[in-house]
């Protein structure tokens, strides 16, 4: 029945069908609808009435989740396919070729500028949080851009600064927070608020001067 | 009668009210479900991209 609705109404997102109140009670549902706006790392930048969501907190969630608008044409489909997986590094090289055959097509130098501006944005996101001392977000975010840009000279580069950052002794203490935090973070996808709490618990005890230490603790804070 | 009302009223505060709300800054948690016209099958496989989640309800 909610296929038929969906093709019927030409509903161009996914439809989950959950039963029973554990969806529900997990998120705290009390009335609807209600709706919450989830970031690319997988946490809640927004809760509320779907009407009162404001285009510009749409916008800069796009914007950091490294998004490239499909590229209008039949011709890109490989290209678009590339892209729509966030394979950045191969959708590069595609469209360098498509450059040599087509060099004014403005479809294709908005698709390498919007790439472009990705890989720089996230750069210097993983510097600055190398910077101020936050080396496990750092690290992640080097993962994710060796991975995205595969086959691009810039995941070479992400990955030498992950192993610099993994030798660096004064980073030790807060990548060692920062992983246990991971295990918090599972625990809270899974919808284990008790373990989340017990994980974030250890890192404050544990490594009490990581920055790792002080997201545990406001989270700690908001779940008495 | 004084003393039944006064357990109630402990009841009712003893017993969680209404499930306590997710927040800004926590980690969005999957559910089990059938999902339709989607590649993803839970909220993990969308890592990497902005997801608004909606919830309605058939009555």
């Amino acid at each position: 029945m909610i296929e038929r609705h969906m093709t019927k109404t030409n509903m161009a997102f996914p439809v989950v069908s959950v039963s029973g109140s554990t969806t529900d009670e997990m998120y705290g549902v009390s009335g609807f609808p209600a709706s919450y706006l989830v970031d690319a790392n997988g946490v809640v930048i927004w809760e509320g009435h779907p009407g009162s969501l404001r285009s510009e907190m749409l916008v800069s969630a796009l914007k950091e989740a490294a998004y490239v608008h499909p590229l209008e044409g039949k011709e890109f489909s490989s290209l678009n396919k590339q892209l729509a997986g966030q394979n950045f590094g191969a959708a590069y090289k595609i469209a360098l070729k498509e450059l040599l055959r087509a060099p004014d097509d403005a479809e294709l130098l908005r698709a390498k500028a919007s790439l472009d501006s990705i890989l720089e944005a996230a750069t210097s996101k993983a510097g600055a949080y190398s910077e101020s001392g936050e080396f496990g977000l750092a690290m992640d975010a080097y993962e994710v851009l060796a991975k995205n840009f595969k086959g691009h000279p810039g995941a070479d580069d992400a990955k030498l600064a992950m192993k610099t950052l993994s030798k660096n002794p004064a980073a030790k203490e807060e990548l060692a927070a920062h992983k246990k935090m991971g295990k918090g973070a599972a625990a809270q996808l899974a919808g284990d608020r008790e373990q989340a709490i017990k994980v974030y618990e250890g890192v404050v005890k544990k490594y009490p001067d990581t920055k790792a230490a002080g997201r545990a603790g406001s989270y700690l804070s908001r779940h008495p | 009668m004084n003393s039944f009302v006064l357990a109630l009223g402990l009841a009712a505060m003893l017993a969680p009210v209404a499930p306590e709300k997710l927040k800004v800054g926590d980690i969005a948690p999957d559910f089990e479900g059938e999902w339709f016209q989607s590649a993803a099958e839970s909220l993990g496989d969308l890592r990497g991209r902005v997801v608004l989640v909606e919830f309605w309800r058939t009555w």
